[in-house]
């Protein structure tokens, strides 16, 4: 029942981008009768081209298309995102967590901090509460709704182990969107460990095999892969008309729409605003205020390694199992607001051996150490930052990618609530290992950003943002922005479920809008 | 050393380069390949004992470097910085005596006074990526690799681990 739209064919809605928000939001306006056109610039793999091989998949997913980092940022490299059909969903750890309520009004909880743009977000907690349980139930949540927990793994009962003797409360398995049984037409996880290489069993949720068939079931949607948009049209009105795309041929498309909603990842949403400029918007669409690209964050973020005196075999099951909430709280006693998380995180030996090298250099000390992979134990923290305007995308001034699109910069750099926080969660980390014995621990060198968030933040007001809080862009009617751009802080939980949350509520407005002919 | 011609008359389709402490096997379509990229037999053996240098692991099959080289070899035939990089490299250990007839320890002290140049920083980048994405060091290292082929590890022990402290007024692991 795939369905094909003309590209003169003005009443559709065009979603940019088929990853958590786009994914999402194509399917439940297609559910819903309306039709969408999904454009996505990477390619559509099938799960049989999936393969156990974290390099291998790494290649085939990731966007490899240039950026520049400054600040704290990996010059190269500064962010790590998917191109392909799914987006960062094949690749993802599915930990969702729920964004907690104090920290929904962060500029009342936290007060006044210098240098940071703090704000409460523009919505009530009780109506996001009732996204996230809708949210939840699609992706299949363990620990939630009538899906049981997943069982632990080495990895994590270590960390939970570590973290009972400094005297942390036992800790469940993480609410992860990964079946623990067969749901949804998807198989129960068999504890592979290959999250990140696309999941063969489908038991991890990704838009890939989920939402995007859901919506080519109801003959109201139609995937366009291989479709990189360069620009977008508008009116003399105000409103978008079409947007313009490169497709596998390298050909330049016009598609016209009625509505357009861009789901790019935080950083190519900012980048494709800023590089549609048209009459009303030199700067760039909905960039009147020049808000669009700033207050960038990506979470305060860290790696950690432990080499212990037994077994722990991290890549046996599940990468990300389990995550400890025990200092996810706000407590300024600790010298920093807000507060973070403490993931498990398995890595291969490849990716141990490139962050030893700082630590044990390279020849012998190296390789005794990497020999005992299966002694090793892995970390990530990650933590609240917080949004500071001077953090942000831009356009590059000289540097195009090959389609002709100037490329983004990303500048970023941690504050002292930041360094406050990674070190004390670094610290907090160690000791979970030392308790059991760790031989030894090493901190990683700082990694690119896999959470992207706050570039066309929502706001009540004009002035204050890029975004309404349905994320319809400020003085474009039928424009909304459908990722984590809109998030006017970063809370301290996993981007995604917030993401799927939004787009279900902007859904249910579309359809409202449309149905009021507002749109 | 061993000459070009010496190597080529190895049986059927497979090259062997033999060495002191190396015995490395490249096939034939492998070094056609890398001939291409013109790298001297010289050349290819001295960054396969560069390579045994920066991850000595003692166990572990010299092939395994010397697939790793001809992998490097072959990704550099299209760049020629890349090529430049790994040829100027060897030519300046080489600057004063043959790098390769040194002792073990003057190699290392040699490599040791030469890890912040470019040829070594980026040699030590791909060494990682080649030997650690090899599964005879998986195998090596205790990494299992592909987990599919024998279904997941929920019947193959994910949750075996059995030298863990109970942890007080607790009788038994997590849910
Ligand atoms: C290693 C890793 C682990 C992660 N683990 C977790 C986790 O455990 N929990 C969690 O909550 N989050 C996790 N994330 C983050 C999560 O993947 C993202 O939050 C989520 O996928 C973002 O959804 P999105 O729709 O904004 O973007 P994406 O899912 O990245 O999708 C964006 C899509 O838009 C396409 N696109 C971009 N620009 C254009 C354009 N101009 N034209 C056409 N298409 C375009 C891209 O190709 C891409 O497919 C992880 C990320 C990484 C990298
Ligand atoms: S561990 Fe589970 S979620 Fe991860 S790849 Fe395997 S089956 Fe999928």
């Amino acid at each position: 029942m795939t369905k094909s739209f003309d590209l003169t064919d003005g009443s559709v809605v065009v979603v940019i981008g088929s990853g958590a928000g786009g994914g999402t939001l194509s399917n439940e306006l297609a559910q819903n009768g309306i039709d969408v056109v999904c454009l996505e610039a990477g390619p559509r793999l099938a799960v049989g081209d999936f393969r156990n091989d974290e390099a291998y998949m790494f290649k085939k997913f990731t966007w490899l298309d240039p950026r520049e980092g400054s600040g704290d940022l990996s010059k190269k490299f500064p962010a790590f995102l998917c191109k392909t059909v799914g987006g960062t969903t094949t690749h993802w750890t599915a930990l969702s967590l729920r964004m907690r309520e104090h920290e929904m009004r962060a500029r009342s909880t936290y007060g006044e901090i210098e240098g940071a743009a703090l704000t409460d977000w523009p919505l009530g907690y009780e109506e996001l509460s009732h996204y996230y349980a809708m949210a939840e139930d699609k992706m299949g949540v363990a620990g939630t709704h009538d899906m049981p927990r997943l069982p632990a793994n080495n990895h994590f009962m270590l960390m939970n182990a570590g973290a009972m003797q400094l005297g942390y409360p036992n800790a469940p398995t993480a609410n992860l969107a990964i079946n623990s049984i067969s749901r949804d037409g998807r198989a129960p996880c068999q504890q592979l460990g290959f999250c990140k290489s696309g999941c063969l069993m489908q038991a991890k949720w990704s838009t890939l095999y989920t939402e995007i068939p859901k919506a080519e079931s109801t003959g109201h949607f139609e995937l366009r892969p291989e479709s990189m948009v360069v620009n977008i049209e508008q009116g003399a009105d105000g409103r978008v008309t079409s947007v313009i795309y490169e497709d596998s041929n390298g050909d330049l498309v016009r598609q016209k729409a009625r509505a357009v909603a861009i789901a790019g990842n935080a950083i190519e949403t900012a980048r494709l605003m800023l590089n549609s400029k048209t009459k009303q918007c030199p700067d760039g669409l909905g960039n009147q205020n020049g808000l669009v690209g700033r207050y960038y964050m990506r979470h305060v973020f860290g790696r950690i390694a432990a080499l212990m005196p037994g077994k722990v075999n991290m890549h046996r099951g599940i990468i990300q199992a389990g995550s400890l909430e025990h200092e996810a709280h706000h407590d300024p006693k600790r010298g920093f607001a807000s507060g973070y998380h403490i993931e498990v995180a398995a890595m291969t030996p490849e990716t141990l051996a490139r962050n030893l090298l700082a630590h044990e250099g390279w020849g012998s000390r190296l390789t005794d150490v990497i020999e005992q992979y299966a002694y090793f134990a892995g970390a990530i923290i990650c933590g609240e930052d917080l949004p500071r305007s001077s953090n942000r995308v831009t356009l590059h001034t000289d540097r195009k990618d090959r389609y002709g699109q100037p490329i983004a910069h990303v500048h970023y750099e941690y504050d002292d609530n930041g360094n406050a926080m990674h070190e004390h969660a670094m610290r907090t980390t160690e000791n979970i290992y030392q308790a059991l014995d760790a031989k030894k621990t090493y901190r990683f060198p700082a990694s690119s950003a896999t959470h992207n968030l706050g570039t066309a933040r929502m706001a009540l007001q004009e002035a204050d943002g890029v975004c309404d809080p349905h994320g319809q862009v400020f003085g474009v009617p039928n424009l909304y922005v459908s990722d984590g751009s809109v998030f006017p802080t970063a809370m301290t939980a996993n981007p995604t479920l917030t993401i799927v949350a939004l787009a279900m509520r902007q859904a249910v407005h579309l359809k409202q809008q449309m149905s009021g002919r507002v749109l | 050393m061993t000459s070009r011609r010496e190597v080529l008359r190895g049986a059927g389709g497979m090259i062997t380069l033999v060495l002191a402490n190396t015995a490395c096997t490249f096939d034939k379509a492998e070094s056609e390949e890398i001939n291409a990229a013109a790298f001297s037999d010289h050349q290819l053996l001295t960054l396969t004992q560069i390579l045994q240098h920066i991850l000595p692991h003692a166990a572990l099959d010299s092939a395994v470097y010397a697939d790793a080289v001809a992998a490097i070899a072959r990704q550099s035939i299209n760049s020629g910085n890349k090529h430049k990089l790994l040829v100027e490299g060897v030519a300046a250990l080489d600057a004063s005596t043959i790098w390769l007839d040194a002792g073990a320890s003057a190699q290392v002290a040699a490599l040791k006074a030469a890890e912040k140049t470019p040829f070594f920083l980026s040699l030590q980048q791909v060494a990682i990526e080649q030997v650690y994405r090899d599964d005879r060091t998986w195998q090596l290292v205790g990494y299992e690799g592909e987990a599919i082929k024998f279904g997941g590890y929920l019947n193959r022990g994910f949750n075996d681990i059995d030298w863990l402290p109970s942890a007080p007024g607790q009788s038994e692991s997590v849910e």
